[in-house]
């Protein structure tokens, strides 16, 4: 393992953060608030940390599978680590603990704070948390390939590390051309809502920061409130068709913007997944028709909004989901575990993973009745080969064991149980809010420092697909 | 990139961090004194005067209380200096409105310390037949009042002076947050560079004279490349030309 080349790419992605870090400082500038000083002081950390090994380091195009691996997963430590300097200095509500978690938070698009009041944070700092949304949304490395020369081998094992295996195998395309797709559609949305917001009368800063984390699948609100605090019905719905759009995989979105419709509708799983979020928007309407809303128009604003918000796993809310009856909230906790498409910018354990789980307990089946029988499974025409569904079985049952994991270690912290168990379904999808003590309109500040710690590994094991920081943490593999 | 740039350029890299680490807690302890002082200015010469007022005000009171004694004359004297008393007092804090909220408040002051004036003034200029029902029923009643707005006054500014305390508090805390961070990553930074120096400069030396002396002493084939575009690597290159012209020469012979 050649250290010195992680340290280069560590490099370059601190550079990329670093400019983030420098237009939140002008934006602090200009709204003459106490974030400009703390802002600058991180971005020029950050550029000297970045330009450092620069000076030493020879550019190579030539890396390992493992240095890729150790690359990306460092990119993402890194930038946390840097995403966590201009809170820490600001100050206020950010001890250590809380600023680390909020930027990891922000970085790995879960959404979940530790603020009790957010609107008291400065707008540099406002804009900066929705930054982090938007670089991590579509992945640190997948941006820095966009704009860099060609890297050759580098870039395309840069690349594939980076993105989930659940939607590699959907990104048939050479690795140029991949990033391209996924940066323009991503750019393209971007600007897309943000005017699409400002025309239902937010103002330009809320568009944009809400804007980033939309598509990011994020969940950053400026308002304590999140959207619920605008009150208003058009720019739910906006975001909502954002959220959805920013759930499904790019690729596809791209051959859509292009003009190749049949794809979509064609892909199972973009199927799967507009009918589950229908049916489950219909059967809370209804359920909390009947229990909480005085006319169904409230209940479908209010459920629509709140499921698709967790099933992109957004986290955006517009309601209490804590005071749903509770059929409404296991059907949050499902979807809190599933989420979106892979290909796109939401955590969990994806369709695509679930469909392949249930296709291979049907080819099981058939497999006892017919054992002589060759039976294969195929998603939207492509066969998937057995490593692809032994690596998605497995994927989902270590899942479900950190999920676990993580409700037994904060219940042991005296969280109560709900809190303790959507929480970490909620760190571990990357979706932010949970249900009771973490539900849609409170937040984490109560868990204790040990907790936001654990929640924050966590949130990067959801992040990073589990592997990537569980190999990262072999002795061996630095070998 | 030559070593002399990139070694300065390390040491540079560093002392740049320095610089705006101090910049910045020079400015934060600037602007630390200054919130200070102006917490100081603001509110507690609010403060101050407000309470001066309310013992002003309250030696009126007692002031009246002589006068239904029968007691006009010291009554009347200390009136007039509690009067004084209040008025310079109430100058002080009209002059020094820095709050949301307070001018509204100084304002109702003066309009129910002018009433409560009158009414007092009123009584020594003119006399009044029961004393005991002028006091109770409408004197004593906006001398709460007037109380209760100085009251409002000191808890306005008390609430100011808390909320600046907690900001000298946050400020104090970025004026040595930088310092703290410049010195983790001075020690971030100091182990990155000897870790840079010791493999681009020093092992490569190492292993240039490694091989070099082995050249010398058992003539082994000098082969040895560096990835850098520095003096090393001239150095490696031209050892490489000299060993190959040492060996040509010698199989010439």
């Amino acid at each position: 393992m050649r250290i010195q080349i992680i340290f280069r790419y560590i490099g370059i992605i601190l550079i990329f953060n670093a400019i983030f870090l420098l237009i939140s400082a002008g934006i602090s500038f200009f709204a003459e608030d106490t974030g400009f000083f703390p802002l600058l002081y991180s971005a020029l950390i950050a550029a000297l940390f970045g330009l450092f090994p620069m000076i030493f380091v020879p550019p190579t195009k030539d890396i390992s599978n493992n240095e890729g691996m150790m690359i990306v997963v460092s990119s993402w430590l890194a930038s946390c680590l840097i995403g966590t300097l201009p809170y820490f200095l600001w100050g206020g509500e950010f001890s250590l603990t809380n600023a680390w978690f909020e930027s990891v938070s922000g970085y790995t698009t879960t959404g979940a704070s530790i603020l009790n009041d957010i609107e008291a944070l400065p707008m540099g700092i406002l804009f900066w948390r929705a930054s982090t949304h938007w670089i991590g949304g579509i992945g640190i490395i997948i941006f820095v390939l966009s704009v860099l020369p060609s890297m050759g081998i580098a870039g395309m094992i840069l690349y594939r590390s980076e993105m989930s295996p659940a939607a590699l195998h959907q990104f048939k395309m050479r690795t140029k051309e991949a990033v391209r797709i996924l940066v323009a559609v991503y750019l393209g949305i971007t600007v897309v809502e943000t005017i699409a917001l400002m025309i239902t009368g937010l103002n330009l800063f809320d568009s944009i920061t809400h804007t980033f984390a939309t598509v990011a699948t994020g969940g950053f609100s400026t308002k304590n409130m999140s959207i619920a605090s605008f009150n208003n019905p058009a720019a739910e719905i906006v975001i909502m068709i954002f959220m959805l759009i920013s759930g499904m995989n790019f690729g596809l979105l791209f051959a859509v913007i292009i003009g190749n419709f049949s794809s979509l509708r064609s892909s199972s799983v973009v199927k799967y997944y507009l009918s589950i979020n229908f049916i489950a928007v219909v059967l809370v309407s209804l359920n909390t028709y009947l229990n909480n809303y005085e006319s169904l128009i409230d209940s479908l604003r209010y459920s629509s909004f709140q499921i698709l918000s967790i099933g992109t796993s957004t986290g955006f809310a517009n309601a209490d989901s804590s005071v749903w009856p509770g059929f409404s909230q296991i059907i949050i906790i499902l979807f809190t575990l599933q989420c979106a498409c892979a290909g796109s910018t939401s955590g969990g354990i994806k369709i695509d993973r679930v469909i392949i789980m249930f296709k291979s307990f049907y080819k099981r089946t058939k497999q006892i009745m017919y054992p002589n029988a060759v039976i294969s499974i195929s998603m939207d025409k492509k066969k998937a080969n057995d490593t692809l569904i032994e690596s998605a079985i497995i994927y989902i049952l270590f899942y479900l064991i950190i999920v676990l994991a993580g409700t037994l270690i904060l219940s042991l912290m005296n969280v109560d149980a709900l809190s303790a168990f959507s929480g970490t379904s909620a760190a571990m999808g990357n979706v932010g809010p949970g249900l009771s003590m973490v539900g849609s309109l409170e937040n984490y500040s109560f868990i204790p420092d040990l907790g936001k710690w654990v929640l924050s590994f966590i949130m990067l094991l959801g992040r990073l697909e589990i592997y990537g920081l569980v190999i990262f943490l072999m002795p061996r593999i630095w070998r | 990139m030559k070593l002399r740039l990139k070694i300065l350029g390390g040491f540079l890299t560093m002392a740049f961090m320095l610089l705006i680490a101090t910049a910045w807690s020079v400015i934060e302890v600037r602007s630390f004194g200054t919130t200070f002082d102006e917490a100081l200015q603001n509110n507690y010469k609010s403060i101050a005067a407000a309470k001066s007022m309310k013992e002003a005000l309250e030696r009126e009171d007692s002031a009246l209380l002589l006068l239904l004694l029968e007691n006009d004359q010291r009554a009347r004297k200390i009136l007039y200096v509690a009067d004084s008393l209040f008025v310079n007092n109430f100058i002080v804090a009209k002059s020094n409105i820095t709050i949301n909220g307070e001018e509204e408040l100084i304002n109702a002051i003066d309009e129910k310390y002018s009433d409560y004036k009158k009414k007092w003034d009123d009584v020594i200029r003119n006399g009044i037949g029961n004393k005991l029902d002028w006091y109770f029923q409408n004197t004593h009643e906006s001398f709460l009042s007037l109380m209760n707005s100085i009251d409002e006054l000191t808890s306005l500014n008390d609430n100011q002076l808390y909320s600046t305390a907690v900001q000298v508090n946050d400020r104090s805390r970025r004026a040595l947050m930088p310092g703290v961070i410049a010195l983790i990553a001075m020690i971030v930074f100091t182990i990155l560079f000897n870790y840079f120096i010791n493999l681009y400069i020093v092992t490569p030396i190492v292993e240039i004279t490694k091989r070099a002396k082995n050249f010398i002493e058992h003539r082994t084939q000098y082969d040895y490349h560096v990835a850098t575009n520095d003096e090393i690597s001239k150095l490696t290159d031209t050892i490489t030309i000299l060993c190959s012209h040492v060996q040509a020469e010698e199989s010439d012979r």
